[in-house]
């Protein structure tokens, strides 16, 4: 089985999605931390 | 209406958390479990693929991400009150006499999960020394690997193990470990097992992931047998299968179970907060360290490796006979055929033992809260109460596995029972107590400000949610469940026992709950 384009797609969003939610949570963790 | 549920009841001392770090990984362990690496993967390949995600992320936005809220609100606020568990926390809630049993369900369900979790919890202990040792590296396929789990189980006495005596000696190794760690306490056992355990559960994670992104076509064979096909199984998209309603549903099933939500254990954790410590950031720090676990973490490790050695064809075999047909048959295979085999594949049931244990003592200190919240019992004495409430009942677990004794207990309390109590705490919280005052304790010292359209999720699409979630699977699932369709004639008298003793584990908590509050109102 091939990876489609589609596929690649689907793989790329969920992985930015949490990737960006993490880097978004962090940043604020540091942030309140430093307060 | 009696007004002895608004009483301040103060421990003389409550235990705090040591830090928030500490904290977010506790409350993060307690949601990622065997779950995220076995579960996750076999719900999407078998439910559109890539598509999955898009009922998975409505999911996590509409039901996971507001119920981690909501549980976090809480437990904040009964912790406020002096209450650890659920009883006191929906008593503080909601000024009626109902309110207490209502959050005796909360006790009830941790309590039943963990009976029959450490149990499998237990497996991934002993696999992953037997991995170590080398100890099933001469079987060869899956139908004998499948016989040496059996063997395992004391359900074949053909296999290597005589009778169930390795597996009962790992699991008592198991209880263990989890009532020393429930006896040291909050900061110096649930929280130093998150700071040790967390770390190296992502460290044998991403090891494994490495390793599974380098192995390429292990056997040039079969050129079609490669990691790459296994990527495109798990997320090239099959969208007509979202037209199908057991697709969301399934995708919902799996927000819950992954987040651990509706169990009752993540308000006890928020009750060990700081009066103004933030919820808001904190629960969507756990939700997110779980989400990273799940779908970068769990979704590249199991599925892709098996494609890779079996094929596509015995894959969708595989993922069809269940989660533990892919942990424990097809993955110790793949060790056996790869270089280092031994290694990874401690490193892989290691990481699911850790996976396991930081949920697991999450299930235990509700019942450890009340006994020392409510009944006023020492830590020693409320550890060896649940101790041998444990212990008594996994014995029923152990030696009618084979009869689908778990199975029952998963189902009813596992699945059902947390819908039904994320129901319940849901309408107390967002229509009982009030939206508006759930909105403030929800920013009560918050870092971030949370977007207003969540007041409006939390109050009336999750609910929704959950009410349509619960018809579905009552319809589904449950009615046939309970008239005990397809079960083997032999297995039905063990399934009435596992249902007799829910209902004794429940009346028991019911009555104690009861107990407490007319002692209190004694005293």
């Amino acid at each position: 089985m091939e990876l489609t384009w589609g596929g690649l797609v689907f793989w790329f969003t969920a992985w930015a999605s949490v990737v960006i939610l993490s880097v978004f949570v962090l940043s604020r963790l540091v942030k309140s931390s430093g307060k | 209406m009696s007004n002895d549920q608004q009483t301040p009841f103060k421990p003389p001392q409550r235990e705090r958390w040591a830090s928030r770090l500490g904290l977010i990984l506790a409350a993060a362990g307690n949601a990622v479990g065997l779950g995220n690496f076995l579960r996750f993967p076999v719900q999407a390949v078998s439910n559109g693929g890539g598509a999955f995600m898009i009922p998975y992320f409505c999911a996590l936005l509409f039901l996971g991400i507001p119920l981690m809220w909501i549980e976090w609100i809480i437990g904040s606020h009964g912790g406020r009150k002096g209450h650890s568990t659920a009883p006191g926390m929906f008593a503080a809630l909601w000024s009626h006499p109902a309110a207490k049993y209502l959050g005796a369900l909360g006790l009830f369900l941790s309590l039943t999960v963990m009976i029959y979790y450490v149990y499998v919890e237990s497996w991934a202990l002993a696999y992953s020394i037997f991995s170590f040792l080398g100890y099933y590296s001469q079987v060869a396929d899956l139908a004998q690997m499948s016989g040496f789990l059996q063997s395992y189980q004391g359900l074949n006495p053909q296999g290597p193990f005589a009778t169930v005596a390795t597996a009962y000696f790992f699991l008592i190794l198991t209880l263990l470990l989890n009532f020393t760690i429930l006896y040291r306490g909050v900061s110096r056992g649930i929280e130093l097992l998150a700071k040790v355990a967390m770390p190296l559960l992502f460290l044998f994670a991403l090891v494994l992931v490495v390793r599974v992104f380098t192995l390429g076509t292990p056997d040039p064979a079969f050129p079609d047998r490669s990691v790459w096909s296994g990527f495109a199984f798990l997320w090239n998209p099959r969208f007509e299968e979202l037209a199908n309603a057991s697709v969301w549903l399934a995708a919902a099933g799996q927000i819950f179970f992954t987040l651990s939500v509706g169990m009752g254990t993540l308000h006890t954790y928020a009750s060990y907060l700081r009066e103004d410590d933030d919820i808001a950031l904190t629960g969507l720090s756990t939700s997110t360290l779980n989400e990273f676990v799940e779908v970068i973490l769990g979704a590249s490790i199991a599925i892709p490796v098996a494609v890779a050695f079996f094929g596509l064809q015995a894959t969708q075999e595989i993922a069809r006979g269940g989660t533990f047909n892919l942990g424990f048959v097809s993955m110790p295979i793949v060790f056996t055929r790869m270089p280092q085999g031994e290694l990874l594949g401690m490193l892989w049931f290691g990481l699911l033992f850790f996976a396991g244990i930081t949920s697991s003592v999450a299930m235990g200190q509700p019942l450890v809260a009340f006994l020392q919240d409510e009944w006023g019992l020492s830590r020693k004495k409320a550890v060896l109460a649940l101790a041998a409430v444990v212990f008594a009942s996994v014995q029923f677990v152990v030696f009618f596995y084979g009869y689908g004794f778990d199975h029952e207990m998963d189902f009813w309390a596992g699945t059902f029972g947390l819908a039904v109590f994320a129901l319940i705490e849901t309408i107390l919280l967002c229509w009982v107590f009030g939206i508006d005052r759930a909105w403030e304790e929800l920013h009560r010292g918050a870092a971030i400000q949370v977007p207003r359209a969540f007041k409006w999720i939390m109050k009336y699409v999750t609910p929704g949610y959950l009410i349509a979630l619960l018809t579905i699977w009552t319809l589904d699932e449950a009615l046939p469940k309970l008239r005990l369709q397809g079960v083997p004639l032999e297995a039905v008298p063990y399934r009435w026992q596992a249902r007799a003793l829910m209902l004794l584990l429940l009346a028991g908590i019911v009555v104690s709950v009861g107990l407490a509050w007319r002692r209190r109102r004694k005293a």
